[in-house]
């Protein structure tokens, strides 16, 4: 299969059917992902989110289709594929029993970054300097030297990611990486991830169950029943699946009603006006009644989400 | 690194100092590691020796020493090979099999560091003999240091083999004493086989430990009277089976181990 130049991931018609399942986990997907793209793949429990990362990141075989990621063929090359990606998974993969560095020690030595040598005072300088280096950023400089089993789920996290960059990928996977983690903990990776995705470009294919997480996203996929159901930017997939309204209520409801009459809306007082234009201006300046509730509500991705999902379970 | 054979040398080495960190930062295992070829010689050893020993015609505690010698090795790399069971549980294993690194390669550092772990028994059966004053030679110390890695990596590859079936972690303790267990008694380890008839003598030839004994036999009994009374088969036997037991088990092991992973 060819490649487009500017797509990093390419994957066409990906089927993916356990044994012991009657329907496929993947049901004949196609996407690509763009070079530095922040891509996030949505979609309810057992939607096929994890068996799409899975069999991407060629932990996971898969039963038909093609996939290219980072140049290389999925079924021929998967070693060069895996030089060339860094993973996140959904339950963290550290070895508990070593020290946070230990860890990373071992990992460099996997990937042929650094000759394994059994003490951190062995280790060139230039890994030294390095691990240093990530370990200040994530906040973890007074821990790189103990044990796993100190470290809460939030440092875990920030130690994977540290040690995922250690080889600079150039598609880091993070598959649902704040899953657990408290609300100060997932703010705090998410600073850190923004900021390394930043600085060193790297394309990043997410997997997430907070919405919030994928609205900074560049390109939003959402699966469903192993079937994609859309593939958008996260504005225009907001525009496409809902409308933007306004809240008006007055005490003088029957006057309001009546100044509404040749626009869209529903209730009975507060009244919800669908928005046609742009701003609400125009709305607002058309109308004499004075108003004791003004409220502009834009659509978050959750929304769209939800309502996308709530109409193909009607279906 | 330039070259994938450096990289892939680079990482069997990684995971082996992995397997000894892990062990050298777990005193229970050490400690019990140290002392389970103590009890099993000093004990059983003493016990039978005091009882049966002068009616066998040849030093039984010698016997012991290079059955238990063996077996230990044989048996501390076989475990930490199926360590790899409980990694694959801890979601560890996903880590390492990620990495762009020959499957070969990954399971071979295990095996290695597995290996290199099970020496820490040989140091409680040495000072064991020593304080038993078993009869030894300069020599055993080449013969051990010859044998060790012959009898760890066999080890390690009957865990191999073993693993490639077995991923449930409390399925695999069970069945993983079921597995050395028989062959202690069936190997000629501890106590003399090679009179051993029908059903008793099929099982004594299929089991792969036996060949192991016996070429350490070979080696500790040459020039000795007592070697054609021990010893039951030629070293070109013992070699060959030993090779072929290796590479099968390894093979087959690592692949269905490694298609596992990729079928969670």
């Amino acid at each position: 299969m060819k490649q487009n130049k500017d797509d990093i991931i390419t994957v066409k018609n990906l089927v993916k059917k356990y044994k012991k399942s009657d329907k496929p986990a993947v049901d004949d997907i196609s996407f690509s992902v763009k070079q530095g793209e922040f891509f996030a793949f949505l979609g309810p429990n057992g939607a096929g989110k994890t068996t799409t990362i899975s069999i991407l990141t060629t932990t996971l075989s898969k039963t038909s289709g093609e996939v290219m990621v980072g140049g290389y063929d999925l079924a021929t090359q998967s070693k060069e594929v895996r030089r060339n990606i860094g993973i996140i998974f959904q339950n963290p993969s550290l070895d508990l029993e070593l020290t946070a560095e230990e860890n990373i020690r071992l990992h460099v030595s996997m990937y042929g970054l650094y000759m394994y040598r059994p003490l951190y005072r062995m280790m060139p300088a230039e890994y030294r300097q390095k691990i240093e280096q990530l370990a200040h950023i994530v906040g973890l400089d007074d821990n790189l030297f103990k044990k796993m089993k100190t470290f809460s789920g939030g440092m875990k996290r920030k130690l994977e990611i540290m040690r995922s960059l250690m080889h600079e990928p150039k598609i880091l996977f993070l598959d649902e990486p704040t899953s657990g983690l408290d609300p100060l903990a997932r703010t705090d990776l998410w600073k850190y991830l923004q900021k390394m995705r930043r600085e060193t470009g790297t394309t990043i294919f997410l997997t997430t169950h907070y919405l919030d997480e994928a609205e900074g996203a560049d390109r939003v996929c959402i699966i469903n029943k192993g079937k994609i159901v859309l593939c958008d930017t996260p504005a225009q997939l907001k525009a496409n699946l809902l409308e933007r309204t306004v809240i008006l209520d007055a005490d003088n409801r029957v006057a309001l009603e009546r100044e509404l009459s040749g626009h869209t809306y529903s209730g009975k007082g507060p009244f919800t006006v669908q928005l046609s234009e742009p701003t609400a201006q125009s709305l607002i300046q058309s109308l004499k009644t004075p108003l004791s509730e003004l409220k502009i509500h834009e659509p978050s991705l959750e929304e769209a989400y939800i309502d996308m999902v709530e109409i193909k379970e009607d279906q | 690194m330039k070259t994938t054979f450096a990289r892939e040398l680079n990482a069997i080495w990684a995971l082996a100092g992995r397997e000894v960190t892990n062990a050298i930062k777990n005193p229970i295992f050490l400690i019990f590691t140290l002392f389970f070829p103590v009890i099993f010689l000093g004990l059983m050893g003493g016990t039978l020796s005091q009882n049966l020993g002068s009616a066998l015609g040849f030093d039984l505690m010698r016997f012991m020493f290079i059955g238990m010698l063996a077996s230990s090795l044989y048996q501390g790399a076989m475990n930490g090979m199926i360590s790899l069971v409980e990694d694959r549980e801890n979601d560890f294993t996903q880590e390492i099999f990620v990495s762009p690194v020959s499957r070969y390669s990954i399971m071979l550092g295990k095996a290695v560091g597995a290996s290199i772990v099970s020496f820490v028994g040989l140091i409680g059966l040495v000072a064991m003999a020593l304080v038993m004053q078993i009869h030894m030679q300069w020599s055993d110390l080449w013969n051990i240091l010859l044998l060790a890695p012959i009898l760890s990596m066999a080890g390690a590859a009957l865990g191999t083999f073993f693993i490639g079936f077995v991923q449930n972690p409390k399925v695999a303790g069970i069945a993983g004493f079921m597995l050395i267990f028989p062959q202690m008694f069936l190997s000629g380890a501890v106590i003399p086989v090679q009179n051993s008839t029908g059903i008793l003598s099929f099982f004594v030839h299929i089991m792969p430990m036996t060949y192991l004994i016996d070429l350490s036999r070979h080696l500790f009994y040459a020039g000795d009277a007592a070697a054609k009374v021990l010893i039951q088969h030629s070293v070109y036997v013992d070699g060959l089976v030993t090779l072929g037991f290796f590479l099968a088990f390894t093979i087959i092991g690592t692949f269905f181990f490694a298609r596992s992973e990729k079928n969670r």
